[in-house]
């Protein structure tokens, strides 16, 4: 750092090259730990949940609409990263319009509790009219369908046939163009050729989490061709 | 500690470095806040995250509170340590927009979020410095980057879906940093022009105060010779007063001698009389006393009686007992008129007193006019109508008399001046009045008068329709400014050319004069 450099930039030209070796220390340590705190949240935002292979409809339960696709969301309704999911769940309707019909799988905790769906549901509903909103205690119908992670998502055909399962947010609690949701938009509009899973970033629904049978909760273990192809 | 050394290179560089320490004080504040709103956020926004029914503290309040501490402390403590150093402005600018990109990561992305960063652009703005922006658009390029190509490069295998969407956002930031950036160099020039100008404005204003100095100091040295020549032309009025005094003695002692003269004159000669005479009359007695000695040879009653006979014949006894008494009665006379004259000389040349005291007008008119009588007494009368009940007056009585003196000759000599034709004398009338605040005194003669355009000149100084030698030009002029201004008083002149000039004075009875007061006032003032 030349003493111009100092003149200009620090105008305590005085000063001697001992404290300016300091300041350049402490800021070169400032921008590491700036680095390393926004690489922990780039970390953090990046990990993705335990994911499925999706049932069909019928082995899951579900009683969809033969005539049209049918999203269904497993919702954690205390997590917060969700907000974002339902955020670009919105954005799917609006642009599908009434070509889509929309079940949202509400999770909670078992032994009773019915505090969590009855706190959440109405707003829920009230958000999506139209929407099913499914009880899921334990996380059971979560489990069918893959979706261990808050967030994750699947879509139906009309025939039952799942097509798309996944998340809609391009990382963790953050909204936003991402590849799932317009995967799923190009599947609406008859597209062929378009990614069939993604990755879900969310809360985990259930204890099994990163325990699914299907073994694909970890990036070491994504196999994206794999899990393309729907379990029918 | 050594100085700080700065170079101020223009005018405007001292302006804009306080334009840097008061941004840098903002923005000290500014990030303070958004350390706490930050953690605000994350409390409400993310308090905890959920596995199942467990949660736990969420990771974006851990976070909050180490990246509040940094973007916060950091810049601080430069801040702190030198306010307005140029290194503080680009801690601050990447600080700022990683607050921003805080701020939309624990919102989730909102796009309401994103304004954060194009108010945050605005802010930086303040500093005028267009370089500042560079590491805020740095900062938020690369977020976009990571957040818009890297990162899902990385997760999906492929670019995110519309990775123009993230060049855009970039775009957007560019955009509105160029106009910034336009704004911060035009903002810079103004206030290195503004700076210029102040400059001169302070150089002009430098040369107008010395200028306004010395103007002042010539001002005050042309007021002390002013006041100096007020001092001088007090003295020289006042010696010009008393010259004019001894002037009117000088004049009239010639006049004033002969009235001296004409009674001793006859005292003399009166007394020489009495002294030729007092022979006879002791003869007389002599011869009565011989006739009644005792011892002396006895004679006949007639021809005693015809001694004695014969003696007061001898000494004409009939003219001395007729002739002795009047001539003892007229030097006593003559006496009494020396008397009065040396009197009335005595109070005419008062020597006058500093402050106005009471005097008897009436008696000061006499006096004076008795000084002057041999002026006017060959060609006019003078009629006294004086108030007895006008009381004392305060008044400078030397300078009064002098100009009752100036008033009376003028209206003598003016009579002389028109007795060549009429040849009758005049009449000089003296009034005096008390009137409710003053007391009036008014002079009018019947010599003629004078035109309108010499009446208006009568009182200038050096003006005189006198001949060459007999009148100075002064008189009136110095009657004038002892009425107006010494005594606070009225001296006006009216005339009917072809009748006569009245002049009019007025005394106040109970007013200090003009200059008495400024002369107080001065007093004060220097006593203060």
């Amino acid at each position: 750092m030349s003493e111009q450099f100092h003149d200009e930039l620090l105008e305590a030209p005085s000063t001697t090259s001992g404290s300016h070796r300091t300041l350049a220390a402490l800021l070169v340590g400032w921008c590491v730990l700036l680095g390393v705190v926004v690489a922990q949240i780039g970390v953090y935002a990046q990990t993705s949940g335990a994911l499925g292979l999706p049932d069909h409809a019928r082995a899951v339960g579900l009683s969809i609409d033969p005539t049209k696709h049918t999203l269904v969301m497993a919702v954690h309704p205390k997590c917060p990263c969700t907000r974002a999911s339902l955020y670009e769940l919105e954005r799917i309707i609006a642009k599908s319009g009434d070509g889509l019909g929309i079940a949202l799988c509400l999770y909670e905790p078992g032994l009773g509790d019915e505090d969590w769906y009855s706190e959440s549901s109405g707003a829920i509903q009230e958000r999506f009219p139209g929407a099913d909103v499914i009880r899921d205690p334990d996380g059971v119908m979560a489990v069918k369908l893959g979706a261990v992670t808050s967030g994750s998502v699947v879509l139906y055909a009309p025939d039952g046939e799942p097509v798309f399962w996944g998340g809609i947010t391009q990382s963790r609690g953050h909204s936003g163009d991402n590849l799932g949701s317009d995967s799923i938009l190009s599947i609406l509009r008859g597209d062929t050729g378009v990614t069939r899973s993604t990755k879900v970033y969310g809360c985990p629904i259930t204890e099994l989490g990163c325990e699914d049978p299907l073994g694909s909760c970890t990036d070491e273990d994504t196999d994206c061709d794999q899990r393309t192809e729907p379990n029918r | 500690m050594k100085p700080r050394r700065r170079k101020i290179k223009h005018p405007g560089d001292a302006i804009l470095h306080n334009i840097a320490v008061k941004t840098d004080r903002v923005f000290a504040i500014l990030l303070g806040v958004q350390f706490v709103a930050a953690i605000l956020g994350a409390v409400f926004l993310t308090p905890q995250t959920w596995e199942g029914a467990e949660s736990s503290t969420h990771i974006h309040l851990w976070v909050s509170i180490a990246m509040g501490v940094l973007l916060t402390g950091f810049p601080t403590i430069l801040i702190l340590r030198n306010p307005g150093a140029v290194l503080n402005r680009y801690v601050v600018s990447v600080a700022q927009l990683m607050y921003s990109g805080l701020f939309i990561h624990l919102t989730g992305g909102r796009i309401e979020t994103h304004f954060h960063i194009f108010g945050s652009f605005a802010f930086l703005a303040f500093y005028r410095d267009w370089k500042v922006l560079i590491p805020g658009t740095i900062v938020t390029a690369i977020d976009h980057f990571a957040r818009g190509v890297y990162w899902p490069q990385s997760v999906f295998g492929v670019f995110a879906p519309a990775p123009w969407r993230a060049l855009e956002h970039t775009g957007w930031v560019i955009f509105e940093n160029v106009f910034l950036s336009y704004s911060c160099i035009r903002s810079r020039r103004l206030v290195c022009d503004y700076a210029e100008h102040q400059s001169d404005l302070e150089r002009i204003n430098g040369l107008i105060e010395r200028l306004v100095e010395e103007r002042t100091q010539e001002l005050e040295a042309a007021n002390e010779a002013l006041s100096k020549e007020f001092e001088d032309r007090k003295k020289l009025e006042s010696d010009l007063l008393e010259a004019q005094k001894l002037e009117s003695i000088g004049q009239l002692a010639a006049g004033i001698a002969h009235e001296i003269n004409t009674p001793a004159q006859y005292v003399g000669d009166n007394t020489r009389f009495l002294r030729s005479e007092f022979g006879g009359i002791l003869q007389v007695i002599e011869e009565y006393a011989k006739q009644l000695d005792k011892n002396k040879e006895r004679v006949d009653w007639d021809t005693r009686s015809s001694h004695v006979r014969n003696t007061l014949d001898s000494v004409d006894y009939e003219f001395l007992r007729t002739e002795i008494p009047a001539a003892i009665s007229q030097s006593l006379e003559g006496i009494e008129r020396i008397t009065e004259i040396v009197k009335a000389m005595k109070e005419f040349s008062h020597p006058g007193t500093d402050q106005a005291e009471p005097a008897d007008l009436n008696n000061a008119i006499r006096s004076t006019c008795m000084v002057c009588s041999n002026r006017w007494k060959y060609c006019a009368d003078i009629e006294y109508d004086f108030d007895d009940n006008l009381g004392p007056v305060p008044c400078f009585l030397g300078a009064f008399n002098q100009v009752i003196l100036n008033i009376v000759v003028n209206a003598a000599d003016a009579i002389e001046a028109n007795l060549d034709t009429s040849n009758t004398k005049g009449l000089i009338r003296i009034k005096t009045e008390r009137l409710k605040d003053s007391a009036k005194i008014t002079i009018s003669d019947n010599a003629g008068g004078m035109s309108e355009s010499v009446r208006q000149k009568i009182f200038d100084p050096f003006f005189t329709t006198k001949e060459v030698g007999k009148g100075t030009g002064q008189g009136l002029a110095i009657s004038k400014d002892v009425i107006v201004n010494k005594h606070n008083g009225v001296l006006e002149c009216e005339s009917n050319l072809g009748v006569g000039t009245t002049f009019t004075i007025e005394l106040p009875l109970h007013a200090f004069s003009v200059q008495e007061q400024s002369d107080q006032m001065s007093d004060q003032s220097e006593a203060a």
